[in-house]
């Protein structure tokens, strides 16, 4: 609960999934710097858009973490300009220069979600184009630091590549459940709320079966259950909520 | 469930996936090894 208020869950998230990408893509050094960096970066623009979207929208009903960080916004702010130059210090001197050339398609996707927020009517329940970009800037953001670190890779087919695009999906999914569930979408009523969901959940199990069937040939790859592991806990959360 | 319960649940689908991988990659190593 504590992480959550803190904004302190996705940055331990992406932390324990860039090991799993460090892994399933066979990087044998993870520069421990980019492992601070990029939960510092996460934990930012968290903080950010929880305080971008408390003064932005102040007619809205917030959550408990939204209103977290208005009570103490003087602290964030501050905490958020330390991280800010602690960031920019250890990536412009110390962190390898093609980690952040890498980083560039996440920074690009982050933009177009704080344009969205920034122009987005405060009366929309949930925005469909919003999920996508938060949800493939925090995908990307996990799988670029890595490309950046082994050069041997291509940056393009490896954030393009199946498990990026598959995990993806999941973030997009998860971050479009949450809304959905609390909200509730201003085109559908709850009813096809749930089944626009579970429809995303059965296109991303039947991909993670395709792809583990056509494409790496193994039944019981790991990264693929994992996701499909996370599939059906959704699936589960969705129907019994 | 209360939205503060739905959101953590979701944070938690995203943990146990994760932790599934090595769970998982441990039982059943790649051929390569």
């Amino acid at each position: 609960m504590y992480l959550n208020v803190m904004s302190l869950d996705a940055p331990l998230l992406a932390l324990l999934w860039l090991y799993v990408f460090a892994d399933y893509w066979d990087v044998s050094y993870v520069d421990p710097l980019l492992a601070v960096v990029l939960p510092l970066v996460v934990w930012l623009i968290y903080s950010v858009d929880r305080l971008v979207d408390t003064s932005l929208h102040k007619e809205c009903e917030f959550p408990i973490r939204h209103r977290f960080h208005q009570r103490h916004k003087k602290i964030f702010i501050g905490c958020i300009a330390v991280v800010a130059l602690l960031v920019a210090v250890l990536s412009l001197n110390f962190l390898q220069w093609s980690v952040v050339q890498s980083a560039m398609a996440p920074v690009a996707a982050t933009v177009g979600f704080f344009m969205l927020s920034f122009f987005s009517e405060p009366g929309k329940r949930v925005s469909y184009a919003k999920n996508l970009m938060a949800g493939f800037a925090f995908a990307w953001g996990v799988g670029a630091g890595l490309v950046g670190l082994d050069l041997s890779m291509n940056i393009f087919a490896k954030l393009l590549s199946r498990e990026m695009l598959c995990f993806g999906l999941l973030c997009v999914i998860n971050i479009t459940a949450v809304d959905l569930w609390v909200k509730g979408s201003s085109e559908l009523d709850a009813d096809l709320d749930e089944w626009a969901l579970t429809l995303a959940l059965v296109v991303l199990g039947l991909f993670c079966m395709l792809f583990m069937g056509l494409k790496v040939r193994r039944m019981d790859d790991p990264f693929y259950v994992a996701i499909l592991i996370a599939t059906a806990l959704m699936y589960m959360l969705n129907r019994s909520r | 469930m209360t939205a503060d319960f739905l959101r953590i649940a979701a944070d938690l689908v995203l943990l146990v996936s994760a932790a599934s991988y090595w769970l998982l990659r441990d039982l059943n190593p790649p051929a390569k090894f």
